[in-house]
């Protein structure tokens, strides 16, 4: 795989973007906004909301490096 | 099942394991390598799920609930930097022949020894533990299987886990330690790990799936009975999850954040054992997705075990085992079983031969290579390689005694985790290598140092004491010392964190800390300046190819090296390296040639691959003579960074002086605008002024041609009023011209000697009329007779008191009973001075400074317009500067204004 230190650099970018977002979202004072106890399908909000986040993280990845491959 | 049978399946697995390895070697013997692809690769990654992840991750979600999850979080946040991160990484240690990250670290720093020894120390210390603890995992599923299956009503203790230490040490001598390259791949090595990873991803699957849909009725169920039973509640908050609730939290995901590629293992088979770069890329997301799915099923075992043994004594560790066995399901709690065993052994090949390498190169070689080098007698690469077999047996029976003395007493979580903490105290200058090119070697050995030694204190001393190792167990509570501030999981008092976080946290702080004050206050050698320059070039040319490293070397003669490869490589093997080399770069070296720095480089990164790279800049060193920078550089040096200094002066100086020359121009640009206005002004008002006097004339003028009206009584009147406003307009007309006359012809002016005192005389005299009609008084103060001439131009000094003097009449105060001008006349040393002071209207403050401007007039003359061009003062003004002379004005508002003309003669 070959790109541009331009493309490079966005990918950069994107990338730490996602990471602020996530260390964001995965801690407080948003997970204490579902840290409640509450069930969805008998199923905690909490576990939901991590495994889903978890799954759609993959997707992003799989997205952002497949894009980059020339 | 008997005892034998049991073993005997281990050590089919292990041979199994064998034949794994040995056919991926065979393959890449024949030019095949089964390793080069990022599925391959992202499995390997996956050594980062041991038995803790296996059996222990179980254990802490039944225990804390979502707790178990920040280990796995951290990487996950990770893997969307592994492209450029990993990228780096990998190529730092393909340039420089990196083995282990003590090597990376050192490397980066200067190569020095010091670190080298240190990161080692620390690595090793953090990472016994952690293989004891594979180790305990092992022998204890081995006996609760062994015991539950047979029912045995005493339990036997088996010694399973020496038989795997010693099993698992053959296995790693075998496929690790045949090349005396050690940084050449490890096919089969890494080909089994990738293998196991497989393996113990299936047996965990397989039993999430029977817990979850056999043993209940999917996903839901075992939440719906969890909550029935009262389990859930306590175990789905983060909050609740530790002592430290969102703080923890934040910490352990930082905690495995940082870690995951510090653990020798990872860092192993992420740098070394890459065989193309551009899987990082793809193994991403593999990687990820292989997490999530081994983690899934973590929380429905926790709970299902939690349900099906309550009321009974239980480890949660053991749910995994456990569950299969209490339903007599034995081929499943067999698969569970080499699925664990699978998790641990790819943990321990790993990290037992990472750990050994820096045993090795940081520790034991440079102290013996130190007294063999020079002797003929040794055969070097058999020392080493001997060495490095001594360094596994030694780990693996440190590891065998530690899990003897403390292991037991532990849950598996918790001696995981205080490892994570010790290896984390590399996260400084590890990442600090990368992006900070400040850092500096005396900086990461304090900050290392601190945060070893803290660590240590708050988490290593305290296991230690509740083995009842060492020391009184009251220092957990009072303090070493008896000092209340030094408890060790209180630091300076505060408890508000988990044992683990404490440590970390404070540990870290010291650490970090120290790093970049250090760093900070100190300067680095021109080693290691200019190894972090190498660092950063390659960290800023990650999108583009390698480039090639060049270095200040004197020469030396080919066959010194040819030499030291062949002591170290052996004749043949040499003989191979140099000529790779002279093909890839074209060249040919005689012996007693003159070898170039890149061939010098070349063999320092070979020597790197064998001995780590302090010891091979030792070894270089001791034929190759550095250039150091001499005085002369330096001055040099700082000439240069002296004219750029000056340069960028002058840069400064120039774009001031543009700035002043743009404020100029702004500023003239301004007046401009202003005169431009003016001259619309004037115009507009001389074509009003021209026009009155025109219009009257005109109208007098027609009147009079008109015959129908009979108009001879007043003729004289109308012709009176039509010659003195032809004279007004004559009389505009020619200042205009005078003013214009004035501008144009600066110096021309005509001088002779005259008397002030009669000059002055004729002008008021010539304004009498004017005075008498408005009422106005005179009062003149002449100088003395034979003081009175002077040297001036007589028609245009006459012009400037006409003005003034006319001025001082026309703005009389009508309100004003007495309405006078006193004109006073004196003769100073070398200059006369000429005084006009009335008592009129005067001159607003405001307008003092603008009434010398062309075509001013005062602005509350505009409805009664007075009999004038505007021009009057600028004319004077101008004739005054003429002369050389000044001319100044003082007024008060409605009470006086004064003219000062001060002439030199």
């Amino acid at each position: 795989m070959k790109f541009s230190t331009l493309q490079f650099m966005r990918r950069l970018q994107k990338t730490i973007l996602l990471a602020v977002l996530m260390l964001f979202i995965m801690n407080f004072p948003f997970v204490a906004i579902l840290d409640m106890g509450n069930l969805a399908f008998d199923i905690p909000v909490l576990y939901l909301f991590f495994y889903l986040l978890w799954a759609l993280l993959i997707v992003v990845y799989f997205y952002i490096y497949k894009n980059n491959r020339a | 099942m008997s005892l034998w049978l049991l073993f005997g399946l281990c050590i089919f697995y292990l041979l199994f394991l064998f034949g794994v390895a040995y056919y991926a070697e065979r393959k890449s013997l024949g030019g095949n390598s089964l390793i080069n692809n990022p599925l391959i690769y992202a499995l390997s990654l996956t050594t980062y799920c041991t038995a803790w992840t296996f059996y222990g991750s179980v254990g802490k979600a039944a225990m804390t609930g979502i707790g178990f999850l920040p280990t796995y979080l951290g990487p996950i946040i990770l893997a969307g930097f592994w492209y450029i991160l990993f990228r780096y990484v990998i190529r730092i240690c393909k340039i420089q022949r990196i083995t282990s990250i003590a090597d990376f670290i050192a490397s980066r720093y200067g190569s020095s020894t010091t670190i080298g020894v240190l990161v080692s120390v620390v690595s090793i210390l953090s990472i016994i533990p952690y293989i004891s603890l594979q180790l305990k995992a092992i022998s204890q599923s081995f006996d609760i299987l062994y015991n539950n299956i047979n029912d045995s009503d005493a339990l036997i203790q088996t010694n399973t886990g020496l038989m795997t230490a010693i099993l698992m040490s053959i296995f790693i001598i075998i496929f690790g330690t045949r090349n005396i390259d050690a940084s050449e791949r490890q096919e089969g090595m890494v080909f089994a790990i990738a293998f196991e990873a497989v393996f113990k991803l299936i047996a965990f699957l397989a039993i999430g799936i029977y817990v979850t849909f056999f043993v209940y009725d999917g996903f839901t169920d075992i939440f719906r009975q969890a909550n029935d039973a009262l389990i859930l509640e306590r175990l789905t908050s983060v909050s609740t999850s530790s002592v430290g609730g969102y703080w923890d939290w934040f910490m352990l995901i930082n905690l495995s954040f940082f870690a995951f590629m510090l653990l020798p293992r990872q860092f192993y088979l992420i740098g070394v054992q890459n065989t193309d770069e551009e899987h990082s890329s793809s193994a991403a997301w593999l990687f990820s997705l292989y997490l999530l799915t081994i983690n899934i099923f973590i929380i429905p075992i926790a709970l299902g075990g939690l349900i099906a043994f309550q009321g009974q004594n239980v480890n949660a560790d053991t749910f995994v085992l456990m569950m299969p066995i209490s339903d007599g399901n034995y081929v499943l709690s067999l698969i569970v079983f080499f699925g664990g065993f699978a998790a641990a052994t790819g943990m321990i090949i790993a990290s037992a031969y990472a750990i050994s390498m820096m045993l090795t190169n940081n520790l034991l070689l440079p102290f013996t290579l130190r007294f063999v080098t020079d002797d003929h007698r040794y055969n070097i690469p058999k020392m080493i390689l001997k060495l490095r077999r001594i360094s596994i047996i030694f780990i693996m029976f440190f590891a065998y005694i530690f899990l003897v003395l403390v292991g037991s007493e532990y849950p598996l979580v918790e001696i995981g985790l205080i490892s994570f903490v010790g290896i984390v105290q590399l996260a400084p200058s590890f990442f600090g290598a990368i992006l900070w090119k400040r850092g500096n070697k005396k900086g990461v050995i304090t900050g290392l140092a601190l945060g070893t030694l803290v660590w240590i204190f708050t988490l290593v001393l305290p296991t230690l004491i509740r083995a009842n190792l060492i020391f009184d167990i009251d220092i957990l509570s009072e303090g070493a010392l008896g000092m209340g501030i030094l408890r060790p999981y209180a630091l300076f008092g505060y408890m508000g964190m988990s044992n683990i976080v404490h440590g970390m946290f404070w540990s870290l702080l010291f650490n970090l800390g120290a790093y970049i004050v250090v760093s900070i206050y100190t300067n680095p050698t021109i080693q290691e300046l200019e190894k972090a320059s190498e660092f950063s070039a390659i960290g800023n040319n990650l999108v583009g190819d390698r480039i090639a490293l060049n270095q200040n070397i004197n020469a030396v003669p080919f066959v010194q090296i040819k030499q030291l490869l062949e002591r170290f490589f052996g004749k043949e093997e040499a003989e191979k390296l140099i000529h790779k080399y002279q093909a890839d770069y074209q060249v040919i070296f005689k012996p007693h040639h003159k070898v170039t720095p890149s061939f010098i480089d070349y063999t320092e990164n070979l020597l790197t691959g064998v001995v780590g790279s302090a010891t091979s800049r030792i070894l270089v060193s001791k034929i190759v003579k550095r250039i150091t920078l001499e005085d002369g550089d330096i001055i040099k040096a700082v000439s240069e960074t002296h004219d750029i200094i000056s340069q960028s002066k002058q840069l400064e100086a120039k774009s001031k002086r543009l700035e002043v020359t743009t404020a100029q121009l702004q500023h003239a640009n301004e007046r401009l605008k202003e005169l431009d206005e003016m001259k619309d002004n004037f115009i507009a008002s001389i074509s009003h002024e021209l026009r009155t006097p025109l219009t009257s004339i005109r109208a007098f003028a027609e009147m009079l041609s008109n015959k129908n009206y009979d108009l001879e009584h007043r003729k004289d009147e109308f012709l009176n009023i039509i010659v003195k406003e032809s004279s007004r307009l004559s009389h505009l007309i020619n200042d205009i011209l005078y003013f214009e006359k004035l501008v144009q012809s600066q110096d021309d002016l005509l001088l002779t000697h005259i008397d002030l005192n009669d000059l002055v005389d004729e002008v008021v005299i010539s304004l009498l009329p004017q005075a008498e009609e408005a009422e106005v008084s005179f009062e003149i103060i002449r100088v003395p007779e034979h003081r009175s001439s002077i040297f001036v131009d007589a028609d245009k000094l006459k012009q400037v008191f006409i003005n003034l003097i006319n001025n001082a009449i026309k703005f009389n105060d009508p309100t004003k009973p007495e309405k006078h001008i006193k004109i006073t006349l004196a003769r100073l040393s070398d200059n006369f001075e000429i005084t006009v002071l009335d008592n009129g209207i005067g001159i607003p403050a405001s307008e003092l400074e603008i009434i010398y401007k062309e075509f001013y007039q005062i602005e509350s003359d505009k409805e009664n317009k007075p009999y004038g061009s505007g021009l009057g003062l600028a004319i004077s003004k101008k004739i005054i500067e003429l002369h050389n002379g000044t001319i100044a004005v003082r007024s008060s508002l409605s009470q006086w204004t004064e003219f000062v003309i001060c002439l030199p003669q």
